[in-house]
């Protein structure tokens, strides 16, 4: 897609992928760049709520349909899984990402930890200090990750 | 009437805040990590400009956002938004700026998070103001090492937005389009212009009329303690808490 502004930063010059040409509908003043579509394999990311039917509540978090657009598969952790479907309620369905574009989904309460969730808690601050200093070493970020993730995992999946 | 302690944070967003006023801003946009351009925007809201919009661009409050993070930056395209602001790791005389790191890339000796939409935002709002947190010849240097977003453009580039003002902790320049130089319009009370011409790495012209940087009025800190404040704790309790205390 055609992108204006851009061009004369370094980022161009180190991005093989995009291209500056001469504006094709004479638009611009002259040149334009040009970007080529992502198309991640994966979207991995947390919302707040899904029902059984795998459909997502993002609300206004609306990067999150563009992500799960483009994906060929979408993770989605959720804090809550209520049983009607959000489509059926029109206060809901605007944020819902449809399960069209979903590939699974698991619930993991707290799952933004120690980041926050907009509209559910905010983030933990001490929790990522401690984790900006233990992620400074490799060390530090596998005993990190065993005492504060593998811990968690094994928690839920009793 | 002139106050007598003052932290630099509230020197800075009472600074900020008057260039707002005084510059013709309808709408004012402001990033994610930028708490002084933030409370800067919200007190000349709260001066005497009920009609300026101040969106910021994190949280809920303030933040008009409903169609994710393109929504800013289409905004912006359509000629939206006024005013918006960037730092820069490192800013030259050119007004290039630098968010992605220090020495040669892609082998920085020191990273930054990023350039992210500065080189989009750069061109299309009329007035960027620039903030640097330190003046000094590390962070206003003669050539960035890493361009994020350009200060000008070759007339072949369609561009309607750019550098307007950088303002410091010592001073306050604005950016001269046609000349690509910065021109020193005050600096802060307690310090000289041979002071900010010897802090900044690059050559600078100097107003006739440079003066000194207004210290903040009464009226407008108790504005800032007030009403600012608590609005502004909604979107950065952690800064409002440290600068304003915990009541805020």
């Amino acid at each position: 897609m055609p992108l204006g502004g851009v061009i004369g930063s370094d980022l161009v010059k180190h991005r093989k992928d995009w291209q500056v040409i001469d504006d094709p509908l004479g638009k611009g003043n002259g040149r334009i760049l040009l970007l080529p579509a992502i198309k991640p394999d994966f979207a991995l990311f947390h919302a707040p709520l899904a029902d059984r039917e795998g459909n997502v509540w993002v609300g206004k978090r609306r990067e999150l349909f563009t992500m799960a657009h483009a994906s060929a598969h979408s993770l989605v952790t959720v804090e809550r899984i209520r049983d009607d479907s959000l489509l059926e309620d029109d206060l809901y369905a605007a944020g819902t990402v449809p399960s069209m574009y979903i590939t699974a989904i698991a619930q993991a309460k707290n799952g933004a930890w120690p980041l926050g969730l907009a509209g559910s808690y905010g983030r933990d601050n001490a929790a990522i200090a401690e984790y900006a200093r233990a992620a400074k070493t490799q060390t530090g970020f596998d005993a990190w990750m065993q005492s504060h993730l593998a811990a968690r995992i094994k928690c839920d999946a009793e | 009437m002139k106050v007598e302690t003052v932290s630099s944070e509230e020197f800075l967003i009472c600074a900020i805040s008057r260039l707002l006023c005084t510059s013709d801003i309808g709408h004012v946009a402001v990033g994610a990590a930028s708490p002084i351009p933030g409370a800067a925007a919200l007190l000349a809201q709260a001066t005497d400009n009920p009609q300026l919009r101040v969106s910021i661009i994190h949280g809920d409050t303030n933040n008009p956002f409903t169609d994710g993070g393109r929504e800013l930056f289409d905004c912006a395209g359509q000629g939206r938004i006024d005013a918006f602001f960037l730092g820069g790791v490192q800013i030259d005389g050119a007004a290039n700026i630098n968010l992605v790191g220090l020495g040669k890339y892609p082998e920085t000796t020191r990273r930054f998070p990023g350039s992210f939409g500065s080189a989009y935002m750069y061109f299309t709002v009329p007035n960027v103001f620039l903030f640097a947190h330190e003046h000094s010849a590390r962070v206003l240097v003669p050539r960035v090492d890493f361009i994020s977003a350009p200060g000008s453009s070759p007339d072949d580039v369609a561009r309607k937005g750019g550098p307007k003002y950088l303002v410091s902790n010592l001073a306050i320049m604005e950016f001269d389009r046609s000349k690509k130089l910065f021109r020193l319009l005050s600096v802060a009370p307690g310090h000289s212009v041979a002071e900010v011409v010897e802090k900044t790495g690059f050559k600078i012209e100097i107003a006739p009329d440079v003066s000194t940087t207004s210290e903040p009025e009464v009226e407008q800190l108790e504005l800032l303690k007030r009403k600012v404040a608590p609005s502004l704790a909604r979107t950065y309790p952690d800064f409002t808490a440290r600068v304003f205390g915990k009541d805020a």
